[in-house]
């Protein structure tokens, strides 16, 4: 190893981006390429009742319009294995199949056209009239369903329980009980979500916003009944995700079904409104959290129930309970989980999905315990350190989330917190906040090839994505620390069919599956170059020189072992939140946010502080800000735009503080990574929840914390 | 029974908050606040509307509100008018209204030109293209002249990717038609870097790595190019509440902060 | 977009003869608030008649006060020095105002005749009286923070979102506005209408016609005068509440006041009790307290804004805190 692991290298496509150069799905123009626009579904239930497009069709530039009644059958094959970032249960949405309405913003129709305002424009021009149904749009928790078997099988089960948590509770000295929520969010990357298809014979390309090229490749091939080998996904850069880009959504196959009517290449891009219905969101969910204590605070009592929003067509459930059966030593925990089914899109995963939401309950019902215990809210995390996952009753791989305390303390200045509600700045009330975060720990199978070329070049390819954690430069870093290679001999090229098969981009498992099969092809590589060397010490590329060879290619898979079934493996941290209120005028802002986290190691600082403090603001974000507002007597996401539906400003940025501790978990995985994208959302929202109740003496438990509760009822 | 027996339909509340109202601005403008106060909650408890409409004729700072609708009547409004909400049950809003569709009414055919040959000047260089009236500047640089650099986040000019330097400051391309930006010099992107050289902004959003998945970033960059083109930025309050309007789902904007700063100490 | 046919305008003749040839025509200038309106559906225009032309954009003197140019931009007003000196609370309020970027754009006049934030409104797909009279109004009940407190009727309580026409109000400013009958002035007091039964009528403007300037008069008031935004960000969003003061004082009393909020009406809402309760003695916190108090009669909140009721009385207070420095 050379010293670039650990370095704080600045991002090798950095140029690419601040020059406009990277290339982002919408942003190829294959030729001849036409523009589509999406008619989209203004009910929440019933049925397309007609469907007129002669004014559309006679609109100038328009080249066709599809919808149901015109639209090619196609045949939607049932995939062998669900990939994991589909739902589990239920049939996804079938485009242009049939009359049926599930939801406001539902595809009914496309446009195709020469110009994108000739689309958009002859899109307003069809006319649609439906058959109403009673649609289900209130989020009633006994309407709440158990979920099916398909996600219990992937660990989102209806009920669990470790000991007797209700009678445990019952005779606890000290109970808590917490009814909380957050409110649905959207993802909203800044890019929207795009596609770009072409058809050559039956061939087809796809240029898409995807975090996992691959699985746009099989699902697409179902869809259509393709052979896999003639689809083709590209996407080297990608605006921002959070989770959004996992799945393969409707209009991936509109593009397709667009290019083929037409015979040119055709781009969908969805509008800012379409962004909240034409893909996921994080669903609201609401939860009960009932902790038992004993006199010193330690728990013997955990109940976590929660209650989410998924479709009427699909069953997407989420890790929600896995904080409470994993955070703190307990002997008795129970879990209930229940889904509403509402008419509207599928929910999805958004960065930390079910974790952040699990932490939001669980932290905000231990900062509740330690206020009623009158215990320090750190010291009572210690005495409940859970020194093994009880849950699945095996070891940690690593944990340093005693450090994670300690640091984060520490450069807080948390030691020194005064009582609640005695912090003042002039008019400003002043709070102090912590909680605890965890994110498990994954790593799938992963495959990259290395190529080094005579030239001194070396390329790394594998069909992984960057939607902006730093993929592109870590794994450079890895390569380059592997081979002793300068960084800048490396190119890194990612987001190809064409390219050794990857996994999701995603759960932060990139830099522990990615990396290591980045890390397993060098070392490939390296094991052709020794007998080639001899014993000279010359640098790879003369060796070939020497050896008249123009290339040296080595292609490997990394895959987790036994030790995924001895262990568990999980990325921690401990978040330390300042807010300042203004009681009058119920302004409630972030002044601080620490955190220490326990990553593993930790292969660019640099990037990965970049990661943590984005982290941050999304928890600033789902504190105070994010709030889809779903209007039950529509059936639909009123502040679908960027204006109405607040994410933070930079205005609204605080002072950040970012640390990391713990050592490389080479138990995990070969280069010790944990990953962190997660985790840094984690603990945020309830470590600013708890800095409110100690600048205000008051508690506030549904997200987000706006003017109105600050201020409260007269 | 007689028509003279006929008892007057209720016109509600508002008459009575009328009268109360009224006696309580009297008494506001004798400088009885307590009285005034007293009445007024009074008023109000009956019909806001009506102490409203008191207040908005009250011509003691010398201006009369001379625009002021007739105020409807609560009461004698229909319930198709009052709206649905709520209280009705889901889905109801739409029985009385979707079969409408949304394409709206009839339209009057346009009688001046729908598409137009213009000149765009971007970065120096004039591009002679035809556009569809409707065609934005964003949409003209992205879709008619291949420069991809600027970003299209919203088309609403809610998020600021899609900044650009028109006439050397910086607005949204999406709030701009192509047809309007004819003849105004346009800096993009593409046309910061000189002579292959990183603009000192650019070179600071990649040391303070100001950006992750870089959409943002040619927005970001080109307001705080005029950002520091204004003379702005002497403190990193003022850097941020002037970078507000180039939204970074990423959570980049401390970095992006330290970049500018940077900039700006370079500059 | 629904297509629109596009006219350019040379000069304010000509703007008005094509506004009037064409009735279904809007002027576009800065383009900040048509161009949403349009991306989003909610107005189809058969053309756009583009006023950039006309020779209405910059800063001059006019008496002892200012005249603005309609199409002057709001960056620069709100960074010219006279405006910064003489009428405080005009600078503040653009400051605030959206973004750098639609600062750079948007025009003082365009900025007055911006449409409600209503979120049925912005809506196309859903029902709502001011886009399409008769349809009804889901925000009644529905989700309505961000809606008016004064001036609703049964038809519409869509607020009136902007920051500048709140500082202009304080302010006694006036407009000259042009047409085909000639010019004429208006006071910006008078420009917007209340809904009433006829929400889609926004303004007192007549077929054709156009703001062509804004009177800044000196008064007593205007350079002691003050603007406070308040939103759930820190920066970038429409008010939930806002309120702008100006104050004349002498010797320590209020000779005279001008109050007027922002957010809480269906148009730019004058506060004439709060303005007498001031007129009569010296500023300190209890005056500010009871003046406050004074700011929500009439208020009719819904269900999701009631707490602007409460907003409004200490966002009263505290400008005029801010106003007397004790704040």
């Amino acid at each position: 190893m050379n010293a670039i692991i650990g370095q704080p290298t600045p991002r090798v496509d950095g140029p690419a981006k601040v020059t406009g150069q990277a290339r982002y799905a919408a942003e190829f123009r294959p030729h001849g390429l036409a523009y589509a626009a999406l008619v989209t579904a203004a009910i929440p239930r019933g049925k397309i009742a007609a469907i007129d497009t002669t004014e559309a069709e006679q609109a100038p530039g328009v080249l066709a319009i599809i919808h149901h009644e015109n639209c090619e059958r196609l045949p939607y094959n049932e995939l062998e294995k669900r990939p994991q970032v589909d739902a589990q249960s239920g049939d996804q949405l079938r485009v242009f199949q049939g009359p049926e309405v599930l939801f406001v913003g539902q595809p009914l129709a496309v446009v195709i056209a020469e110009s994108q305002p000739q689309a958009e424009g002859a899109a307003r021009l069809v006319r649609i009239t439906y058959e109403l149904d009673e649609p289900s749009t209130l989020f009633q928790l006994d309407d709440g369903k158990p979920p099916s078997e398909g996600n219990a099988k992937a660990g989102r089960v209806p009920e669990s329980e470790r000991g007797n948590a209700d009678a445990a509770f019952a005779t606890a000295p000290v109970q808590v009980e917490v009814w909380c929520s957050h409110a649905r969010e959207q993802h909203n990357a800044m890019e929207p979500h795009a596609t770009i298809a072409e058809w050559d014979g039956d061939r087809l390309t796809l240029w898409d916003k995807s975090q996992w090229v691959d699985n746009v490749r099989l699902e697409i091939a179902a869809i259509f009944g393709m052979e896999q080998e003639k689809i083709r996904v590209i996407s080297p850069f990608v605006g921002g995700a959070f989770g959004s880009a996992l799945r393969t959504w409707p209009h991936v196959t509109i593009a397709a079904l667009c290019a083929r009517r037409v015979g040119r290449a055709v781009r969908v891009e969805l509008t800012r409104r379409q962004c909240f219905t034409a893909i996921g969101f994080r669903p609201m969910t609401r939860m009960r959290v009932a902790l038992g204590a004993d006199a010193d605070g330690r728990l013997f009592s955990t109940v976590h129930e929660a209650w989410g929003q998924t479709s009427m067509y699909e069953e997407y459930a989420e890790t929600t309970l896995e904080p409470a059966r994993t955070t703190y030593s307990c002997p008795n925990v129970r879990t209930k989980y229940r889904l509403i089914e509402l008419n509207t899109n599928s929910p999805c995963p958004m960065r930390a999905p079910g974790q952040s939401t699990g932490t939001l309950g669980v932290e905000m019902a231990m900062n509740e315990l330690a206020a009623q215990m009158g215990i320090d809210p750190l010291e009572l995390r210690r005495r409940n350190y859970a020194d093994r996952d009880e849950s699945a009753d095996k070891p940690w791989t690593s944990k340093a989330l005693w450090q994670c305390y300690e640091v984060g303390a520490q450069r807080f200045g948390w030691t020194t917190r005064p009582p609640a509600g005695s912090l003042r700045d002039g008019r400003w009330q002043v709070g102090w906040g912590m909680a605890t975060a965890i994110y498990h720990a994954d790593r799938s199978a992963c495959t990259a090839g290395v190529t080094l070329y005579a030239d001194g070049r070396l390329v790394v390819r594998t069909a992984t994505s960057d939607m902006g954690p730093g993929t592109y430069t870590a794994m450079a870093q890895v390569a380059a620390d592997t081979l002793a290679l300068p960084i800048e001999r490396i190119d890194v090229e990612i987001g190809d069919t064409e390219m050794p098969k990857a996994p999701v981009h995603g759960g932060s498992i990139t830099m522990a599956s990615v990396g290591s099969a980045v890390r397993a092809a060098c070392e490939a590589l390296r094991d052709k170059l020794v007998p080639l060397r001899g014993n000279d010490k010359d640098a790879p590329e003369a060796v070939l020189q020497r050896h008249g060879l123009e290339m040296l290619q080595a292609e490997a898979e990394s895959k987790p072992g036994n030790e995924s079934k001895d262990y568990a493996s999980a990325a921690f941290g401990a978040v330390f939140a300042e807010v300042r209120v203004d009681p009058a005028l119920g302004i409630l802002r972030v002044s601080r946010l620490v955190g220490a986290y326990d990553v593993g190691r930790v292969i660019n600082p640099l990037v990965a502080r970049s990661q943590c403090i984005g982290g941050m603001m999304g928890g600033i974000g789902m504190a105070l800000h994010e709030s889809a507002e779903w209007d039950p007597a529509l059936g639909r996401v009123m502040n679908a735009n960027l204006a109405e539906y607040l994410v933070p400003v930079c205005a609204d940025t605080p002072a950040l503080d970012v640390s990391f501790v713990g050592e490389p978990d080479l138990v995990f995985n070969p280069l010790g990574a944990k990953g962190l994208a997660e985790v840094a959302l984690c603990g945020v929202a309830p470590a600013i929840a708890d800095a409110v109740w100690h600048a205000t003496g008051r508690r506030f438990r549904d997200m987000p914390i706006r003017v109105e509760d600050i201020l409260g009822e007269d | 029974m007689s028509r003279d027996n006929d008892v007057p339909a209720f016109e509600g509340h508002k008459p009575q908050a009328r009268r109360l109202a009224e006696k309580a601005l009297d008494a506001s403008r004798a400088g009885d606040d307590t009285t005034a106060d007293a009445l007024f909650a009074e008023a109000d408890r009956l019909d806001p509307e009506a102490v409203a409409d008191v207040l908005g004729e009250d011509v003691a700072t010398g201006q009369r509100r001379t625009s002021r609708n007739p105020a409807p009547d609560r009461d004698a409004s229909s319930p198709e008018q009052a709206g649905i909400g709520r209280t009705a049950a889901p889905g109801q809003g739409f029985r009385t209204w979707s079969a409408r569709g949304t394409a709206g009414a009839p339209r009057t055919p346009p009688r001046h030109p729908t598409a137009l040959a213009i000149a765009l000047e971007v970065n120096g260089q004039t591009h002679a293209l035809t556009v569809d009236v409707r065609t934005t500047l964003l949409d003209a640089l992205r879709d008619h002249l291949g420069l991809s650099g600027t970003k299209k986040g919203c088309a609403l000019g809610q998020c600021g990717a899609c900044t650009v330097l028109m006439d050397g400051k910086r607005v949204n391309a999406c709030l701009t038609l192509a047809v309007m930006a004819d003849s105004h010099p346009i800096t993009t992107i593409e046309g910061l870097a000189e002579d292959g050289a990183l603009h000192p902004v650019q070179q600071a959003f990649v040391e303070h790595d100001a950006f992750q998945c870089g959409y943002c970033t040619s927005g970001q960059i080109m307001s705080a190019v005029g950002l520091l083109t204004e003379g702005r930025g002497d403190s990193d309050a003022e850097i941020r509440e002037q970078m507000s309007g180039n939204l970074c789902r990423c959570g980049a904007y401390a970095n992006i902060v330290d970049a500018i700063r940077a900039a700006k100490e370079a500059v | 977009m629904l297509a629109f046919g596009y006219a350019q305008a040379k000069d304010l003749p000509m703007g008005i003869e094509l506004l009037r040839d064409t009735p279904a025509a809007l002027p576009i200038a800065g383009g900040t608030d048509i161009i949403q309106l349009l991306q989003e559906g909610v107005i189809a225009p058969s053309e756009l008649v583009d006023i950039n032309l006309l020779p209405l954009r910059g800063i001059e003197p006019a008496g002892e006060g200012l005249r603005i140019g309609a199409l002057t931009r709001l960056s620069e007003i709100a960074d010219d020095a006279r405006v910064k000196a003489r009428f405080p609370v005009l600078a503040r309020a653009l400051e605030e105002t959206a973004s750098p970027q639609v600062r750079n754009m948007a025009t003082a006049a365009g900025n007055l005749l911006q449409r409600t934030r209503c979120l049925y409104f912005r809506d196309a797909t859903v029902p709502c009286n001011k886009r399409e009279p008769g349809s009804g109004c889901p925000a009644m009940d529905g989700e309505n923070r961000m809606n008016a407190i004064f001036g609703g009727s049964s038809s519409c309580i869509a607020a009136y979102p902007g920051d500048m026409a709140n500082a202009l109000l304080v302010l006694d400013a006036e407009l000259e506005v042009q047409g085909p009958d000639g010019g004429r002035r208006l006071a910006v007091a008078d420009l917007h209408r209340e809904p009433g039964d006829t929400p889609h009528l926004e303004t007192t403007l007549r077929p054709s016609e156009i703001i062509t300037a804004i009177h800044l008069p000196a008064t007593p008031r205007s350079a002691n005068s003050h603007y406070l935004k308040l939103r759930d960000r820190a920066s970038f969003e429409w008010a939930l509440v806002s309120v702008a003061v100006a104050l004349e004082t002498k010797d320590g009393e209020i000779r005279s006041a001008r109050v007027a909020a922002g957010a809480v009406g269906t148009t730019p809402w004058r506060l004439p009790l709060v303005e007498r309760r001031l007129e009569r003695g010296r500023l300190d916190e209890a005056a500010a307290v009871a003046a406050a108090e004074a700011a929500t009669h009439g208020a009719n909140p819904r269900s999701q804004n009631a707490f602007k009721v409460k907003l409004l009385r200490a966002a009263v207070q505290r400008v005029l805190l801010m106003a007397g420095g004790l704040a």
